[in-house]
């Protein structure tokens, strides 16, 4: 886990870079998120604590964003343009300042006044207890996985993808944001399997229809279902034939189907797994979607 | 005898000096003409592929020595602007040249792909003109200089001894 750490502090400035490493081991092993703001000091955060180390200066943040891009803004302006940069080993950093808006789009994001590295962190084999559990004739059927916000759906989703692409399944993976597979320069820096298509920086409608066209998957995910235009492309592509694997932010079925933009979704899915609790005491229910003609208080049976 | 040496050694001398002049005005002319092929490459790579800079390189080793002295070290304390003009300042051209070539790294990487190309294509059109003025020059005082450092040390060596 220092090896990741130290992963993504590389980009840092030698300053911040020499003081993130003198952090204690433990800190740096459960580090889950690095913070640098202008004029404050350099803060580390875990889940049990957070570690402070020397002070930042405007002039670290431009120099660490020009190193994040190897001097070519340009490969990194459209991911900049929406708030991040993927970084070497997945780890994604994110970026705030001033925004230079031209023609009522983004062009660039100046002055910045704070970045925050979040450390990526992948859970290997966390779904293999799952997994056969979640299958139908020996197939993954479609499913969906719904947790509250940082409840771990896109690890779950990661390690579905890596277990089925290893079984010679086809997955084509929508990457939107590249919180999945984090490509970088072609190659996804986290493991989503031998089998797997990554198309990221696009819209995840556009991305799933290219995909469709041109990869020929068995399995279609992509993470977080947020738009009503997401939610569209997911129902026309269970026409082609194609398995869904998605994920939505939602506490349970109830909380689910009273989002406007699930509610015609529903019908889409077999399986539904439902992540509750946090860390160690993480549960994951999987129920079963029953035919739509059920009343609603009966669609979700615990399996 | 250490009379034929000193003359020898005289026009040896000023004619390399004179062949030095020359071989100056043929180096500035190869490097301006390299430089503006390296932007109208840039254009392309930078407009159509968004290729990184530090790729640059392989994709265009005919500035290699400009390269080398560069060693621009992606994740290191320099930026690439920086290590860009560290290497301009090292070449032998003259001052208008250099600043061009300056302006030239202060661009690159700096805007969004298409500003990058329009701001290439622009600059690329200065380093032609002093790349039209570099070969008249050429033309006009590159034989004369290796001539008349040759012809300037047989008078001085005949003045003086």
């Amino acid at each position: 886990m220092p090896q990741r750490f130290e992963a993504a502090v590389r980009a840092l400035p030698q300053r911040l870079r020499s003081a993130a490493l003198a952090l204690p081991e433990t800190v740096r092993a459960q580090a889950e998120e690095i913070r640098l703001r202008a004029g404050q000091a350099l803060t580390v955060h875990s889940p049990d604590a957070h570690a402070a180390a020397v002070t930042v200066s405007a002039e670290d943040l431009a120099r660490t964003l020009d190193s994040v891009s190897q001097g070519s803004l340009h490969t990194v302006l459209e991911s900049l343009r929406h708030g991040f940069v993927i970084l070497p080993g997945g780890h994604r950093l994110g970026v705030c300042g001033s925004a230079a808006v031209k023609d009522g789009v983004i062009s660039h994001i100046r002055d910045i006044s704070s970045l925050c590295i979040r450390v990526a962190r992948e859970k290997r084999g966390i779904s293999e207890r799952l997994y056969p559990s979640l299958l139908s004739s020996g197939k993954l059927p479609n499913t969906l996985i719904i947790s509250p916000p940082g409840g771990g759906k896109t690890t779950l989703l990661r390690d579905i993808i890596r277990l089925t692409s290893e079984q010679g399944t086809r997955i084509a993976v929508a990457d939107e944001r590249g919180e999945i597979a984090a490509c970088y320069g072609g190659t996804p820096q986290l493991d989503v399997g031998p089998n797997t298509d990554v198309m990221s920086g696009l819209s995840k409608a556009g991305a799933s229809m290219m995909l469709l066209r041109g990869m020929a998957p068995q399995i279609l995910a992509l993470d977080e279902i947020t738009a009503p235009e997401d939610a569209e492309v997911l129902t026309a592509c269970t026409g082609c034939g194609v398995v869904l694997l998605s994920t939505a932010h939602a506490a349970n079925p109830d909380d689910l189907r009273q989002r406007p933009v699930y509610r015609g979704l529903l019908d889409t899915f077999d399986r539904l797994v439902v992540i509750s609790g946090t860390g160690q005491s993480r549960k994951y229910d999987i129920l079963e979607v029953r035919e739509p003609c059920l009343p609603k208080s009966a669609l979700f049976v615990s399996s | 005898m250490p009379a034929e040496i000193g003359f020898v050694c005289i026009v040896v001398g000023c004619g390399g000096l004179g062949l030095t002049a020359f071989l100056r005005l043929e180096a500035r002319v190869k490097l301006l003409s390299a430089f503006s092929m390296l932007a109208n490459r840039l254009g392309g790579e930078i407009g159509f592929r968004l290729t990184p800079l530090p790729e640059m390189p392989d994709k265009f080793p005919a500035l290699k020595p400009f390269w080398d002295k560069m060693d621009y070290q992606p994740y290191g304390e320099e930026t690439y602007s920086e290590a860009w003009s560290r290497s301009v300042a090292d070449l032998d051209l003259p001052v208008f040249d250099r600043a061009l070539l300056t302006d030239m790294g202060e661009i690159l990487g700096r805007y969004d792909a298409d500003n990058q190309v329009k701001a290439l294509e622009s600059l690329r059109k200065q380093l032609d003109i002093s790349l039209t003025e570099a070969k008249e020059k050429r033309g006009t005082y590159g034989r004369l200089y290796a001539l008349a450092g040759v012809l300037g040390g047989l008078i001085l060596a005949v003045v003086m001894i």
